[in-house]
């Protein structure tokens, strides 16, 4: 992917929400359209411009595309179901990205939308039995991964409660988040323990929404005559999964580790360059970890890189500006591409009441049960 | 901490066949009945015991009413049951405070007639 991006620019050219909100009897029709349509809108294009789509969701059912696309028009363009679990947003706009950059097409939507309730996941159906009935409980895995970090880091668990504290607020600023009240450190260790030193205000909601990005290549942004300083380009894109682990560092923290330093080195970038990166931080501990696994803070520092504000819009690297999972939601289908169009609108500067300064190199990075990961970086176009 | 119809596939029954030894690269893989080594992909697994002592890595209190038919709290923790292979388990321990981070542990049946058919942990009797 990387030699096919660097010969083939692939700038997104519109962006699109449907706030995520907790789960309601909307159907995902209605979610899905009005995220399309606002990119559409955004980007300045008609739908029958648009020669493929990509649909991310995990929950919604067989052939969701088409039932909601035909709602634009009929016009007879690819369309693509993709399910990758959280990473399913992610792997849709990857999806999308590779199919301008290889040439085949020049204008691609990809859209992640979803309800919640109705997944189902595979690892229930392998044949197989576990040790421990929590054993594919991300909140259990996660709170294991919690206690470890504290006890050799030597922290207390404000350590972690500073992150929700950090993206609620972000998302309070966010009118596309679920959540849309700040919280105080006190509130949120005084939320309901879940697992651990897990809090439910250190949780990810359950939650519905949508989140479209349309992408194009330099050729069709010149000849439509498109905004090219509002299109960023990506300039990496990587997908990797789960290895054995190694030693003490749990393997996920290993993927995310190496996925991120591939994408770095695609975009030919160091970490230290990156000014934004949204990532999956569907517990609070998440954020921290995969904070340093990424590079954005040096081994052992992530605590205290939040805790000096260093990963808050206008810190060093705004990390999760939008309110990430946390704080904005995570639908599952829509999340990695609801990244996207933060990272967009940041670079846009059209982040009102969160602009984090001068964003010109972000990452969007996010895992999925199994493990897998995805990464794409994305640079500010002038 | 009660348990009801819990992961009935792992009794005590089965700790002679827990794991599986990959004839081709040596790696242990978790359960027996894998599909495959999760080091080289070899087919050629034997079913063996734990080859160790299961030792206590890590360990939390789950407090939320998460898992179907798991009552709150309850202790979870990570146990090594062969050389690279750490595992999720239930802790038959009344809270925390029983436990210590690299402790040996004990396989059990989910209650004292393996009725539930399923393994939980607790320290080995000497260090209890």
């Amino acid at each position: 992917m990387s030699r096919l991006l660097q010969e083939r620019a692939v700038h997104v050219v519109g962006i699109g929400m449907h706030p995520y909100q907790f789960p309601s009897e909307t159907p995902y029709v209605h979610l899905g359209l009005t995220a399309i349509r606002e990119a559409l809108k955004d980007a300045g294009l008609q739908w029958p411009q648009v020669q493929a789509a990509f649909v991310g969701t995990a929950a919604i059912g067989m052939a969701a595309g088409r039932v909601m696309l035909r709602h634009l028009g009929s016009t007879g363009l690819s369309v693509t179901q993709v399910e990758n679990a959280s990473a399913s947003g992610s792997s849709a706009f990857r999806l999308a990205c590779q199919a301008v950059a290889s040439g085949e097409h020049e204008i691609v939507l990809t859209v992640g939308v979803d309800k919640t309730g109705h997944a189902r996941r595979a690892s229930g159906s392998d044949g197989l039995s576990t040790l421990s009935p929590t054993s594919n409980l991300p909140v259990a895995k996660f709170a294991l991964l919690a206690r470890r970090y504290l006890r050799d880091g030597g922290l207390d668990v404000e350590a972690l409660a500073r992150v929700a504290v950090k993206n609620h607020g972000n998302a309070s600023l966010n009118p596309y988040a679920q959540f849309r009240k700040p919280r105080t450190l006190e509130q949120v260790l005084a939320s309901p323990k879940v697992a651990g030193e897990l809090t439910v205000q250190q949780c990810c909601p359950r939650g519905e929404g949508a989140a479209a990005v349309i992408v194009a290549s330099a050729a069709a942004i010149a000849r439509l005559g498109l905004a090219r300083s509002r299109s960023p380009r990506v300039i990496a894109s990587v997908s990797t999964s789960e290895k054995l682990g190694r030693g003490d560092v749990p393997p996920i923290v290993d993927m995310v580790r190496e996925s991120s330093l591939a994408a770095l080195e695609q975009a030919g970038i160091a970490a230290s360059d990156l000014n934004m990166v949204e990532l999956h931080d569907a517990f609070s501990i998440e954020e921290i970890v995969y904070g340093e696994a990424i590079g954005v803070s040096q081994p052992g520092e992530g605590a205290h890189d939040l805790a000096r504000g260093d990963t808050a819009i206008g810190g060093r690297c705004a990390v999760n500006a939008s309110g990430g999972l946390i704080g904005m939601g995570h639908p599952i289908g829509p999340t990695g591409i609801g990244q996207i169009a933060e990272i967009t609108r940041q670079m846009r500067s059209e982040a009102t009441g969160r602009q984090h300064p001068n964003t010109r190199l972000a990452m969007a990075h996010m895992i999925g049960l199994g493990s897998v990961a995805i990464a794409h970086v994305l640079q500010k176009t002038d | 901490m009660t348990t009801a119809n819990l992961m009935p596939a792992w009794g005590v029954d089965h700790l002679p066949t827990l794991l599986a030894h990959c004839r081709q690269c040596g790696t242990y893989t978790f359960p027996s009945n894998a599909w495959g080594c999760r080091q080289c992909g070899a087919d050629t697994l034997a079913k063996v015991p734990m080859p160790q002592t299961p030792v206590l890595r890590n360990f939390i209190t789950l407090h939320g009413d998460v898992v179907p038919g798991l009552t709150p709290p309850v202790v979870v923790g990570e146990v090594e049951i062969a050389p690279g292979v750490v595992e999720e388990a239930l802790i038959a321990v009344a809270d925390e405070s029983q436990l210590t981070l690299d402790m040996p542990m004990e396989a059990i049946g989910a209650d004292p007639a393996d009725t539930q058919r399923g393994l939980r942990f607790r320290p080995l009797e000497a260090q209890r």
